[in-house]
């Protein structure tokens, strides 16, 4: 079956025609997305595709920026969130931190619960009944929480929202709204973050309906009348229907699609996903095919929720990161990025031509005089700043500066001025020497000015006494590929090797790595570091960096084609993926052979291991199949298990605390085939 | 010998009259309550907790040491003013639901006592909820959980659990103790601390506040 997977991006909108069957790529195109109104972009990248393609088409796969969009620029209203059995001491000192901080719309309804049913008081029905009305009055959905939601089975949850049902049957409501319940959204312990999540998802919910009806009509007006798909945060997949529902699910899936498109591509179960940018480098992991997820929710802005996104290790290395020498005559990589001078030059002729300018006169310094200043924009408040900088800034508005211009514009020589506070705020960039003017000395890399960059280069070697700008070059791709190196190391030891996650590296542990990558062939002692896992690479330079470093881990790098369009592929790609847990709880207490199975519906006390154990596996089974469904799979599904048995040793004897049965129900949105192989649709 | 280190020998050696005539004293003499109160009781106090550690004596001379401290305490009492208090916070201590051993509990309330907690002791057969509710109801920092049996161990994490599920598991330190009760199994339930005798748990109790 042929699917259209589709991508709004920060800076494009990517579309990918996609042959599910045969995991080939038909067909790609990319727009300028339209932030303000993303559907444009979309419609203009369909236009893009071949005709054919949309005719036969039987999906479409949207991964969207929408809602982090949505969060970001605060937009979304008419949200309101019902807790229950969450004091006001706790609501205080713990609201504000997780983004609940607008109280008109949270009420808090008053009633004691419990872990232990027997020990709970209902709340006072009469009173909330006569609040809803005003509560609810303009809400364009609510969400209601409740402490131990998963113990009680959530039926307070459930009795709240029959009894908005029942007043807006009876006319006191004003009109029918959606009303999500937390346990449906999240399953973690949290009260105050499912109630965050649940609050934002309520506010999203009108924002992402307009976005998908509008897409919606795009699509009928290009002939598509398929059905739709979202791609979630943790790189699930989910319908259309589905997604109406659950829009802060979608937070950040760019990072989730990326990770899916990049496995699809290339079809590793254990790979580490390398996307190198133009100021960061990001990692993603497979394993066993699966995305592994972040540990804790997703937090945007200031809200902190419960929704699992993937796990992404981040840090400063990109074709822009800025390269730089020290007065010893070492050459370094800073954090930070510059815009590349190959790309500045060829934007303005006149930062060539200086350039060429000084490498006529044979200049040498030291200090980076080769690199220029970029006015972003004037600062709000110009009174914050010296006159200097102002001057400076205003002086920009004309064209960018070389260093020893703008320090003469300030009126300071060249040693003593700083422009740290304007690259600091934001108002002005620095353009110098990166990896991506390397790449275009070695011709590995051509879409800029390369004689820009020879020139600077010519500069800097001459500046610490490098012989060629090649030397330069090959000294700038293996601090960069060393960095990589590093970074990957560190990432393999937290993930697999003996770090805990969050842990950094001790530094006899960062020399240790340093040496193992200027000694692997050193006879005497050679520590070598290596990694099943695959390099897959995405992002631009990646083919010029990744080989050799995986050559080093003693593994693979993949470069797949259609790495730009990851992400759109990633949409179209990927699965509907349910876990559903259940504990099974040993009380000893009462005798020897009685266990507590809970699962998200039920709490019930069993005779026996084994049948405490099928319990727990039907149980979790039937709700993970039930929620797929709603989800948006059809046809065949898998289902596997897994069982953490967390027992302990003690001084004498042995405590076993619990047993923890994940279930997980794979499947698609394809219905099933008949054998002709005509699309039957969903 | 001066009066002060008086106090805090007649303490250690648990002579409950001679402490409180020895406080009353000082007072009528005017040295500051709060200075009787740290150099004299709560540095006796200290050195009992410390010989205690080190096995070189044994539970009855804690508790009647204890007993001679709130004898002069109670004389010291009208005489601390706000400011002068040296409260270290407060501090919810328990035994966990089905457990009704309490004689380990008792030692820790006195040694954080000791150390300047007010502690509120929920008793024995505590709910996890209790506990939690509790300790943000009053604002205490510390929660202080012991379990004797095995099969009571389970409610250890319980706690733990309740905390996430309020939202304030950042809020409060859930120390754990008792016999059965080891490094691992803290660490596994995700308590902040596992502690193996009253003494030291005071002493983690401390370095959490302070």
């Amino acid at each position: 079956m042929i699917g259209i997977g589709i991508d709004t991006g920060g800076t494009c909108t990517d579309a990918v025609v996609y042959d599910m069957t045969e995991k080939k790529i038909l067909a790609a195109a990319k727009s300028e997305t339209t932030r303000h109104d993303l559907k444009v972009g979309i419609a203009a990248v369909l236009e893009k595709l071949p005709k054919e393609a949309l005719a036969e088409c039987g999906q479409v796969a949207l991964s969207t920026t929408l809602a982090t969009n949505a969060c970001v620029e605060n937009r979304g209203a008419g949200g309101k969130l019902i807790f229950l059995g969450v004091s006001r001491k706790v609501f205080d000192k713990t609201a504000a931190s997780n983004g609940l901080t607008d109280e008109k719309d949270i009420l808090l309804v008053d009633c004691t619960l419990n872990p232990d049913a027997e020990l709970c008081t209902e709340p006072d029905w009469e009173a909330l009944e006569a609040q809803l009305p005003e509560f609810l009055a303009g809400c364009q959905c609510a969400a209601i929480v409740q402490l131990y939601a998963r113990e009680l089975q959530g039926r307070y949850e459930e009795k709240t929202r029959d009894l908005i049902r029942r007043l807006t049957a009876e006319g006191r409501i004003g009109r029918e709204i959606p009303v999500l319940l937390g346990r449906e959204l999240f399953q973690e312990r949290n009260v105050i973050r499912r109630g965050a999540g649940a609050l934002l998802n309520a506010r999203l919910i009108p924002v992402i309906y307009e976005f998908l009806t509008a897409v919606e009509q795009v699509f009928h007006s290009e002939g598509l009348q398929v059905p739709v798909t979202i791609i979630r945060s943790d790189g699930s997949q989910m319908s259309r229907d589905f997604a109406m529902e659950r829009p802060v699910e979608t937070l950040l899936c760019g990072p989730a699609a990326s990770v899916i498109g990049a496995s699809a591509l290339t079809d590793c179960p254990e790979a580490l996903i390398v996307d190198i940018g133009g100021t960061t480098t990001d990692i993603a992991i497979v394993k066993s095919s699966q995305p592994k997820l972040a540990t804790g929710g997703i937090q945007v802005g200031s809200w902190k929720t419960l929704v699992k996104g993937v796990y992404v290790d981040t840090f400063g290395l990109g074709g822009d990161t800025a390269v730089h020498f020290r007065s010893n005559e070492t050459v370094y990589l800073e954090q930070y990025r510059a815009i590349p001078l190959c790309s500045l030059a060829s934007r303005f002729p006149s930062v060539l031509e200086k350039l060429q300018k000084m490498d006529r006169a044979e200049r040498f310094h030291t200090c980076w005089i080769y690199e220029f200043f970029v006015l972003v924009h004037m600062p709000e408040q110009p009174d914050q700043y010296l006159p200097e900088e102002v001057r400076l800034m205003e002086t920009l508005k004309n064209g960018p500066l070389s260093m020893e211009e703008a320090a003469e514009v300030m009126g300071r020589d060249l040693y003593n001025f700083s422009v740290d506070r304007l690259e600091q705020d934001g108002l002005i960039l620095r353009s110098g020497l990166t990896p991506t003017d390397m790449m275009h000395l070695k011709g590995d890399y051509n879409a800029y000015c390369a004689e820009a960059s020879l020139c600077a280069a010519r500069i800097f070697c001459r500046s610490i006494r490098i012989p060629e700008p090649a030397d330069l070059a090959d000294q700038v791709y293996e601090l960069v590929e060393r960095r990589l190196y590093e970074n990957l190391c560190r990432i393999l030891m937290q993930n697999y090797g003996p770090l805990k996650a969050s842990e950094d590296l001790e530094p006899q542990m960062q020399t240790l790595i340093d040496y193992a990558w200027d000694h692997s062939n050193t006879p005497d002692f050679a520590p070598l570091f290596t990694t099943q896992s695959k390099l897959v690479g995405v992002g631009a330079p990646t083919h010029v960096f990744l080989p050799r470093v995986a050559e080093r881990l003693r593994t693979e790098a993949v470069l797949p084609e259609y790495a730009g369009v990851a992400n759109a592929i990633g949409a179209i790609s990927s699965q509907v993926i349910v876990r559903e847990t259940a504990e099974i709880q040993p009380q000893a207490n009462e005798g020897d052979d009685i266990f507590l199975v809970i699962t998200s519906t039920a709490r019930e006390r069993v005779e026996g291991y084994d049948a405490a154990y099928e319990l727990a596996k039907r149980l979790a089974s039937e709700q993970a199949v039930k929620n797929a469904r709603i989800q948006g799979a059809a046809g065949a599904l898998t289902i596997t298990e897994k069982l953490d048995h967390r027992a302990y040793k003690l001084r004498y004897g042995n405590t076993w605390l619990e047993d923890v049965l994940q279930i997980t129900v794979t499947g698609t949105n394809l219905a099933e085939q008949d054998p002709a192989g005509t699309d039957t649709g969903c | 010998m001066g009066l002060i280190e008086d106090i805090s020998e007649k303490l250690q050696n648990g002579k409950k009259k001679d402490v409180k005539a020895l406080c009353e004293q000082a007072i009528a003499e005017g040295i500051p309550a709060v200075q009787i109160l740290n150099e004299g009781l709560l540095a006796g106090m200290d050195v009992i907790g410390r010989k205690f550690k080190n096995n070189e004596i044994f539970v009855p001379q804690v508790l009647v040491a204890a007993r001679a401290m709130n004898a002069g305490t109670e004389v010291l009492k009208p005489h601390l003013s706000g400011e002068d208090s040296t409260s270290k916070g407060k501090a919810v201590i328990g035994t966990v639901k089905g457990d009704l051993h309490d004689i380990g509990k008792n030692l820790v309330k006195l040694m954080f006592e000791g150390k300047g907690f007010e502690v509120i002791d929920l008793g024995v057969d505590v709910e996890p909820a209790t506990f939690i509710q509790t300790a943000i109801d009053q604002d205490a920092k510390i929660v202080g959980c012991s379990a004797l049996l095995t099969t009571t161990m389970p409610m250890l994490g319980e706690v733990v659990k309740v905390a996430e599920e309020m939202g304030v598991r950042d809020q409060v330190k859930i120390m754990v103790g008792g016999a059965p009760v080891t490094k691992e199994f803290a660490e596994s339930i995700g308590a902040d601390a596992y502690t193996e005798d009253a003494a030291s748990a005071a002493d983690k109790a401390l370095e959490f506040v302070m």
